[in-house]
C-alpha cells in the first residue's frame, strides 16, 4: 500500500528529529564545542556572509561548513541532503535573473522573435545569491546537527530565558511525538475506511483535514488534563530549572574557536 | 513564507527583532498562565507544530500545509498565541532549517505577530458588528480572519524580501507573486480553519468557551445570560 502523502510528511519530520539526536551524540569538532560558543560563532558567520558580495570569497567560505561537517563526523551526503532544498528552490525561482540582468552577453538564443541572452553580470548575481543562501543554511544546519535538544534547552536556560518558555519548549518537543502518534492513528483509520484514487485538492480534502485537526485537538485537550495530573504527581514545578542550568562554562578551546571565527569572518568582508 | 538567512540584510533583521522583543514583553505581561495551563499550551503548540507536517495535495504533485496562525490566535488568544507560534518557528528553524537564525525576528514578526494578531483583531471587530450565531455569518467571519492572517503575513514577508537589497527581484515582482500565491493558500487555510472551529463548536464548545477570543462569540454570551436568568429565577 502506498503511504499517504500526509503520513509520509509526518513520519519524515519525526525521523529528522531522531536523526539529529543521533548525530549530536557523535564525537566530533562541533559536538565538542560549547553550545554558547557555537551559537556566537555561527551567528557571526551568518552575519558576515550578509556583507560579502564577492563570488570568489563566498565560494571560498562555502568550504568552511563542509570542512566543519566532515570534522564533526557528519557526512557530506547528510549535509548536502539537508541543505539542498532551499538553495535549489531559490535557484529555480531565480533563473529568469540570468536573462533579465543587463550586461555582457555570454550566451544568446532566439525563441521566436524574442532574443534571450545570459549575461556575465546575471550569472554573478545569481551565483552570489545562491551561494550566500547555501552558506547560511549549511552553517545553521551545523548548529542544529551538532547540538541535541537537551543541550539546546540548557543553552536557553543559560541565556536566562524565562522558565515558562523553557518548559513550553520541552513540552512541545515531547508532545510533538505524541501528536504525531495520534495523527498517525487517525490518518491510518481514515485511509483504511476510504478509498481516494485522485490526489487533487477539493472541498472534501480540506473538510477532511479540518475534521482531522479538530479530532486531534479534542484528543490532545483531553490528554492535557491527564498529563498535568501525572506531572504534578511526579513533582512538576514550573519555576524549577535547576536540572537544566548546568551548561559548563566556556573553556579555552571554546574561546579560541569564537575568537578565530570572529577574526576570520570580520576580515573577509573587508577584503 | 519562512524567510531563510541570506535573504534580508542585518538592517532589516535587527528592527524586526526589536519589534518582536517588544511584543514578547507585552505578551509576557498580559498572559496569566497558570501552572495548569502550561501542559495544555505545550500540547497545543506541539499539535499545531505536527499539524504543519500534514500536507494536503495541491495541483500536480505539489502539496501545501496550513500555517495555523488564525487557529492558534483564535483558540489561545493573541498573546499566548504569539508565544506558541514563536516556539513553533524556533523549532522549525532549529530542527528543520525552515527559516533562519538572523531572520528569526522577521519570521516571528510576519507569522507570529501579524499572523496571530490580525485574525484576532478582525474576528473581534466583525463579531461586534454582526453578532453571528451558528451559521453562515460565523463561517464567514472565521474564514475572513484566517484568509487575512495568511495574506497579510505573506504581504509583510513580500515587502521585506522585495525591499531587501540582497534578493534578486524587486518589490513589484515579489509582492504580486506572494499575494497571488497566498490568496490561494489563504482560501484553503480559511476553509480548514472554519471546519476545525465549527467542529469544535459542535463537539466541545466548553473548550472554546475558555478561549479569550472565541468566548466573545454571541452564542457563548447568550448562553451565559440564559444561565444567569435560570439561576435568578431559581
Amino acid at each position: 500500500m502506498r503511504v499517504p502523502i500526509s503520513l509520509r510528511g509526518l513520519l519524515a519530520s519525526a525521523e529528522t528529529i531522531v536523526y539529529i539526536e543521533d548525530l549530536s551524540e557523535k564525537k566530533g569538532l562541533m559536538q565538542a564545542i560549547n553550545p554558547i560558543a557555537k551559537l556566537i560563532a555561527i551567528a557571526a558567520m551568518i552575519i558576515s556572509a550578509l556583507f560579502i558580495t564577492s563570488i570568489q570569497y563566498l565560494l571560498t567560505i562555502c568550504l568552511i561548513p563542509i570542512i566543519f561537517a566532515l570534522a564533526s563526523r557528519i557526512s557530506l551526503k547528510q549535509l548536502l541532503t539537508r541543505t539542498a532544498f532551499i538553495p535549489l528552490l531559490m535557484a529555480t525561482v531565480s533563473i529568469p535573473i540570468l536573462f533579465l540582468t543587463t550586461g555582457t552577453p555570454i550566451w544568446t538564443t532566439n525563441i521566436g522573435s524574442m532574443n534571450l541572452a545570459i549575461t556575465t553580470e546575471g550569472v554573478i548575481n545569481f551565483s552570489v545569491f545562491i551561494s550566500r543562501i547555501w552558506f547560511c543554511v549549511a552553517t545553521l544546519s551545523l548548529l542544529i546537527l551538532s547540538t541535541g535538544f537537551d543541550k539546546t534547552l540548557k543553552l536557553l536556560a543559560t541565556l536566562k530565558t524565562p522558565p515558562l518558555i523553557i518548559q513550553l519548549f520541552s513540552l512541545t518537543y515531547r508532545y510533538f511525538f505524541v501528536s504525531i502518534h495520534e495523527a498517525q492513528s487517525i490518518l491510518i483509520a481514515k485511509e483504511a475506511r476510504t478509498y481516494i484514487n485522485k490526489k487533487t485538492i477539493n472541498f472534501q480534502t480540506l473538510k477532511n483535514l479540518g475534521t482531522l485537526l479538530s479530532s486531534l485537538f479534542i484528543r490532545t485537550y483531553e490528554r492535557s488534563e491527564r498529563v498535568y495530573l501525572a506531572m504534578k504527581a511526579r513533582g512538576f514545578d514550573i519555576n524549577n530549572n535547576t536540572a537544566l542550568s548546568t551548561i559548563p562554562p566556556l573553556h579555552v578551546k571554546d574561546v579560541a574557536f569564537i575568537a578565530s571565527i570572529i577574526i576570520i569572518f570580520t576580515y573577509i568582508p573587508l577584503l | 513564507m519562512h524567510i531563510p538567512d541570506g535573504f534580508i540584510p542585518i538592517t532589516f533583521a535587527i528592527p524586526a527583532f526589536l519589534i518582536v522583543i517588544l511584543f514578547w514583553t507585552i505578551a509576557f505581561k498580559k498572559i496569566k498562565i497558570t501552572e495548569k495551563q502550561v501542559p495544555m499550551m505545550g500540547l497545543l503548540t506541539a499539535l499545531f507544530f505536527a499539524a504543519m507536517f500534514v500536507n494536503i495535495p495541491l495541483f500536480g504533485e505539489t502539496t501545501a500545509h496550513i500555517l495555523g496562525g488564525a487557529v492558534i490566535g483564535l483558540i489561545l488568544g493573541p498573546f499566548a498565541g504569539l508565544i506558541s507560534m514563536s516556539i513553533i518557528l524556533v523549532l522549525q528553524a532549529f530542527l528543520f532549517g525552515d527559516g533562519g537564525l538572523i531572520a528569526l525576528g522577521a519570521n516571528v514578526l510576519n507569522m507570529g505577530v501579524i499572523g496571530i494578531f490580525i485574525p484576532c483583531i478582525i474576528f473581534i471587530i466583525l463579531n461586534k458588528l454582526f453578532k453571528p450565531k451558528m451559521g453562515f455569518s460565523l463561517w464567514a467571519i472565521i474564514f475572513i480572519s484566517a484568509l487575512f492572517s495568511d495574506l497579510l503575513s505573506a504581504i509583510a514577508a513580500g515587502i521585506q524580501v522585495g525591499l531587501s537589497p540582497m534578493t534578486l527581484y524587486s518589490l513589484n515582482v515579489v509582492l504580486p507573486a506572494m499575494v497571488v500565491n497566498h490568496s490561494i493558500i489563504g482560501v484553503l487555510e480559511g476553509i480548514v480553519t472554519v471546519v476545525l472551529i465549527m467542529t469544535l463548536l459542535k463537539l466541545r464548545p466548553d473548550v472554546l468557551e475558555q478561549s479569550p477570543i472565541l468566548s466573545k462569540l454571541y452564542i457563548f454570551k447568550n448562553k451565559v445570560t440564559k444561565e444567569e436568568t435560570i439561576d435568578a429565577k431559581e
